[in-house]
């Protein structure tokens, strides 16, 4: 029975649960750029014979590329630094750092890793700052078409 | 048309992912051997460890809140009207919490705490006690206040922005208002909006955190939640519900003051239009 082998507590279950507060992010950083899109673009698009298609493929989707890709990017800074869910949902099951931070903080595994808990933590701030350059541009980028 | 057509799957779609875990909760907690029966509500509910719990978050909350916005109003205005030069390096600061993720801040927080011990023989060693008191942890108040301040200032930021601050006062200055009348009648009025959209927002932050709380071993709303569910599964899960009806309000509150600033807004645009 496929039921059976249906659980949540696994990884597949853990990116399920992210959906939950990945969607509404997503919307909000992306809404924007959508209501940017003018409806004058897509007015001399068919003046000039394109269909519909032709008009995403060549005007929408290449306008709304800065900002898809930047709310992609706040998307994976966000999965990357959650913790609770994960620590609730699947606890010590999936191996993720936040969660091997909080066990070194608790001394759930070993005592006294209070140093490997804060090396850690430098790394996600690395991997934070690396989001934040690659996200802060996009978002210039996008913002090109808003005004 | 195709539009249309594509709209309602999609929707139904997300509707679908998005209510099926709430309506499996919600059966859930009424589900018991002799039937539907809503005891976890009326019984579990009332139970010392929800109220104390709720009451700390709240607590906690609007202690966060009332620190955030000593913090943010004063700086936010002041760099608004005398120094527009730091504006940039405010920014960066208030944002600063959205690149340090909370479990890396808490890191840091617990090795701070960790110092108590070196410290035991001076009077700083009352001041930490105060800090890790387990009914009201200030700790918790001051890490909430700094993970709050991409909220505030974003919020205090956008609300600023939509008025001309720096001529509003000017006029009233030039009217022969007192500096304090000013700010009091002048500035706080055009800021009430955007301080009440930050506060809602961080309330919520604070009432659903989860994290720094747990791991520094306090037991507010959203910790208790998870611990009671070891032992009372089905309570647990009602207090998830109730926490859902929380935010919904208090994100409701948000949207209904939001929507009063863009029909003030727009409004204003007709008129100089």
């Amino acid at each position: 029975m496929w039921a059976e082998k249906l659980t949540v507590y696994t990884f597949t279950g853990l990116v399920l649960a992210y959906l939950y507060f990945m969607v509404p992010l997503m919307v909000v950083t992306v809404l924007p750029a959508f209501d940017g899109l003018r409806s004058q673009w897509r007015e001399a698009a068919a003046s000039c014979g394109a269909t519909r298609g032709q008009f995403w493929r060549h005007i929408g989707i290449p306008v709304l590329t800065p900002s898809l890709l930047g709310g992609a990017v706040l998307m994976f800074g966000t999965a990357f630094a959650s913790h609770a869910t994960a620590a609730v949902l699947v606890g010590g099951s999936v191996q993720l750092i936040t969660i091997q931070i909080a066990n070194a903080l608790n001394g759930n595994v070993l005592a006294g890793q209070e140093n490997l808990a804060l090396a850690m933590s430098l790394n996600m701030v690395l991997v934070a700052l690396l989001v934040m350059a690659v996200q802060i541009p996009l978002q210039r980028r996008s913002a090109r078409w808003l005004g | 048309m195709a539009r249309m057509t594509s709209r309602g799957p999609v929707l139904g779609i997300a509707a679908l992912y998005f209510l099926v875990p709430v309506a499996a909760s919600l059966w859930f907690t009424i589900d018991s051997p002799d039937g539907i029966g809503f005891d976890v509500y009326s019984k579990g509910l009332g139970s010392e460890g929800l109220t104390t719990s709720l009451l700390r978050s709240v607590s906690i909350g609007l202690a966060t809140v009332a620190l955030g916005l000593l913090l943010m109003v004063p700086t936010t205005v002041a760099v608004a009207l005398r120094l527009p030069k730091l504006r940039r390096i405010v920014e960066i600061l208030c944002m600063m919490p959205l690149v340090v993720p909370p479990i890396a801040l808490v890191a840091g927080v617990a090795t701070v705490l960790s110092w108590q011990q070196d410290l035991a023989t001076t009077p700083l060693y009352g001041t930490f006690q105060a800090l890790i008191d387990r009914d009201f942890p200030l700790i918790l108040v001051i890490v909430y206040t700094v993970m709050s301040l991409p909220f505030l200032y974003r919020s205090l930021d956008a609300g600023l922005r939509s008025v001309d601050l720096r001529t509003l006062v000017e006029a009233a200055r030039s009217l022969g208002a007192s500096r304090t009348q000013t700010l009091l009648q002048v500035v706080a009025p055009n800021l009430r909006q955007a301080v009440m959209g930050g506060a809602v927002l961080s309330l919520a932050m604070v009432l659903g955190e989860y994290s720094v709380a747990s791991v520094l071993g306090f037991e507010p709303f959203a910790v208790w939640m998870v611990n009671v569910g070891d032992s009372e599964a089905q309570l647990s899960v009602a207090a998830a519900m109730l926490s859902l009806l929380l935010t919904w309000g208090l994100l409701l509150l948000l949207t209904a003051l939001a929507g009063g600033r863009t029909r003030k807004t727009q409004s204003r645009r007709k008129t100089t239009s």
